[in-house]
């Protein structure tokens, strides 16, 4: 598969897939543009896990998100996992899957962790070459996505953006663009977020991701609790003026409420992509750049209160020992 | 030397290799302590990572090794709520504390991570209720691999079953639901299950042990299956079933199953042939069979 600048379609603003909605989501069938699985919570033989996202499946557009793949592992890629990951796709259909610029563990071990890359050659290299060839050999669109990091390596030799960007180019994959972790990442590492906006590839990106977060005031945990902040609404604005409509999704993981609460959010995310998506009709280039350089200026809005230390992508697993059967 | 006096040496430089660096960081990531309190944890992470405004080099490596911790001893609490229940939170977190330390996750999927569990209890034998805590493990894996097992296609063909002869179930095979399974405990725990989660007496009451009495020793024959509406469910077996179904779900047919069975549960011999009818239909029911084929 060659050249896979922005071939994906955009289908508007949708949410995360969590096990507490799937009773709402199937009794209702709420509007919403799309879902989003996490792809390992899927990759079973049976039971309940497969039926409920084949029903979901059946009735709304499903993308598949991978937080296992270890693209960045120093160990060979699990083989097992990529046939699992396939059969998958070809079950499930996704316009895209994608999974993280990380790595998961080394020497046997999977720490189930979305762990820092180094930013060098050596690594650019490792990870353009597999996500190339993950994508010809799952037979669908695939983008990597910027994580977020609480740590950095004195060796880098790139900024995060100058690798994000080396990759995707050279892989020829998409860019799953998380406007959250941009913001925790420039927080945690004292960099300007907008730059790291400004430079990516912007017809690169397949999707959006947008989430909440908790400040710790040393530093911002990733936790996918709450609503997004004002200021990664600002960041989010701006990647819509340059990117133009792709497909957003709302993830909200740590002490996740109804399922009404959730699309409200959807709603206003929605709202601000489409008033972006006008100006962005209606400005050039150079006013683009302007603009996003004034919001950088907009400190974070304080009382974010919300913690979920140990939080797990994708919300609880829909697991033997959460199953509410009668007698079990 | 074992593998983890071994990892517990490795070393990283200035520039480390991709290799070097993470094989580093997992043994870092997977150590018991805070790693601000250990000097040599405090001087490699200053070589090797820089910190920020905030934090030093190695406080924010223990942000990881934090969260490594508590997902997975929060992905064990899920998939083992009875035994959790049992021991209570001091005893649960010392013992989920020992088997990370002797079983690093290696499978791309959480849901394996309990795999090794029931095992590494039989050799914890400073655990409070042992024999017990051994059965509920046993029975709560059990539970993991019946919850996603694969579905059937196959559906009972009431009136193909009506029709064979007596000479067929001498060699026909009765086939199963691959979502479900045999499990004898020398404790009826899975009632104790049930009982625990409604309670939620589990980890995060305080510490205290459980409100549930806990039951005497009396062997219990489980079938554990997953039900029509997916549910995890079990039906407990007389002895005389139980063996039936062992011998049936190894490939045995029904008439030498009745006789191996026999042979297994002297006292209930001479009575299996005559209840066989009914422990078919009471099968058939709970959708554990799903079709008998003839060779």
């Amino acid at each position: 598969m060659e050249n896979t600048k922005r071939i994906v379609p955009d289908l508007g603003v949708g949410m995360g897939l969590r096990v507490p909605h799937y009773a709402h989501i199937l009794e209702h069938n709420p509007e919403m543009a799309f879902f989003e699985a996490i792809s390992e919570n899927f990759l079973v033989d049976g039971g309940k896990p497969l039926y409920h996202l084949d029903r979901i499946s059946e009735k709304y557009p499903l993308i598949l998100h991978g937080v296992s793949l270890n693209i960045g592992g120093a160990d060979e890629l699990n083989e097992d996992y990529l046939k699992r990951l396939k059969e998958l796709v070809r079950r499930v259909k996704p316009a895209w899957i994608s999974d993280h610029f990380c790595w998961c563990g080394v020497g046997g071990a999977h720490l189930h962790d979305l762990l820092p890359l180094p930013f060098t050659e050596e690594v650019v290299s490792l990870v353009a070459e597999r996500a190339h060839r993950i994508q010809d050999y799952l037979e669908v669109p695939f983008a990597l996505e910027n994580t977020s990091s609480y740590l950095d390596y004195r060796h880098n030799t790139m900024t995060e953006w100058q690798f994000v960007s080396e990759v995707v180019e050279r892989a020829q994959v998409g860019l799953m663009f998380d406007v959250n972790n941009v913001y925790v990442s420039a927080y945690n590492h004292g960099f300007d977020a907008f730059d790291f906006v400004r430079s990516v590839p912007h017809e690169r990106i397949f999707q959006i991701h947008m989430a909440g977060h908790t400040n710790r005031g040393t530093h911002i945990i990733d936790t996918h609790g709450g609503a997004p902040i004002d200021p990664v609404l600002d960041l989010y604005r701006t990647t819509v003026e340059l990117s133009g409509a792709v497909s957003t999704l709302l993830e909200w993981d740590d002490e996740i409420p109804g399922y009404d609460t959730v699309a409200s959010e959807v709603v206003r995310i929605s709202q601000i992509r489409d008033d972006a998506l006008r100006r962005r009709a209606g400005k050039s280039e150079s006013q683009r750049m302007a603009t996003a350089k004034a919001l950088s200026l907009i400190p974070e809005r304080a009382g974010v209160t919300l913690d979920g230390h140990g939080w797990v992508q994708g919300g609880p697993r829909e697991s033997a020992g959460a199953d509410h059967g009668v007698s079990a | 030397m074992t593998s983890r006096q071994q990892r517990a040496q490795a070393e990283v430089g200035k520039n480390p290799s991709l290799r070097e660096l993470q094989t580093w960081m997992v043994e870092r990531l997977q150590h018991d302590r805070d790693l601000a309190k250990t000097d040599d944890f405090v001087a490699e992470s200053e070589r090797v990572l820089t910190g920020n405004d905030g934090l030093l080099p190695v406080e924010t490596l223990e942000i990881y090794r934090e969260q490594y911790w508590l997902r997975h001893t929060g992905a064990l609490l899920d998939d083992f709520p009875g035994l959790s229940g049992i021991l209570g939170q001091k005893d649960w977190e010392r013992l989920v504390q020992g088997y990370l330390g002797a079983h690093s996750p290696g499978s791309f999927t959480l849901r394996d991570l309990g795999a090794a569990l029931p095992g590494h209890i039989e050799q914890a034998t400073y655990l409070p209720h042992h024999s017990l805590c051994v059965d509920m493990a046993r029975l709560e894996w059990a539970y993991v691999d019946v919850f996603d097992a694969l579905d059937t296609t196959r559906s009972l063909d009431a009136d193909r079953l009506g029709a064979m002869t007596e000479a067929d179930w001498e060699t026909a095979q009765v086939m199963f639901a691959p979502a479900a399974t045999l499990l004898k405990t020398r404790f009826s725990v899975a009632p104790l299950r049930r009982q625990l989660k409604r309670s939620a007496a589990i980890v995060d009451d305080g510490g205290k042990a459980p409100d549930v009495p806990l039951p005497k020793r009396q062997n219990a024959y489980m079938l554990l299956y997953r039900d029509r509406q997916r549910n995890l469910n079990y039906a407990e077996q007389s002895r005389g079933a139980f063996a039936l179904l062992g011998h049936l779900m190894n490939g045995d047919a029904l008439v030498p199953a009745c006789g191996l069975a026999g042979k297994d549960v002297p006292s209930e011999a001479k009575d299996i042939p005559g209840k066989v009818g009914d422990w078919f239909a009471h099968w058939g029911k709970l959708g554990v069979i799903v079709d008998v084929v003839g060779r």
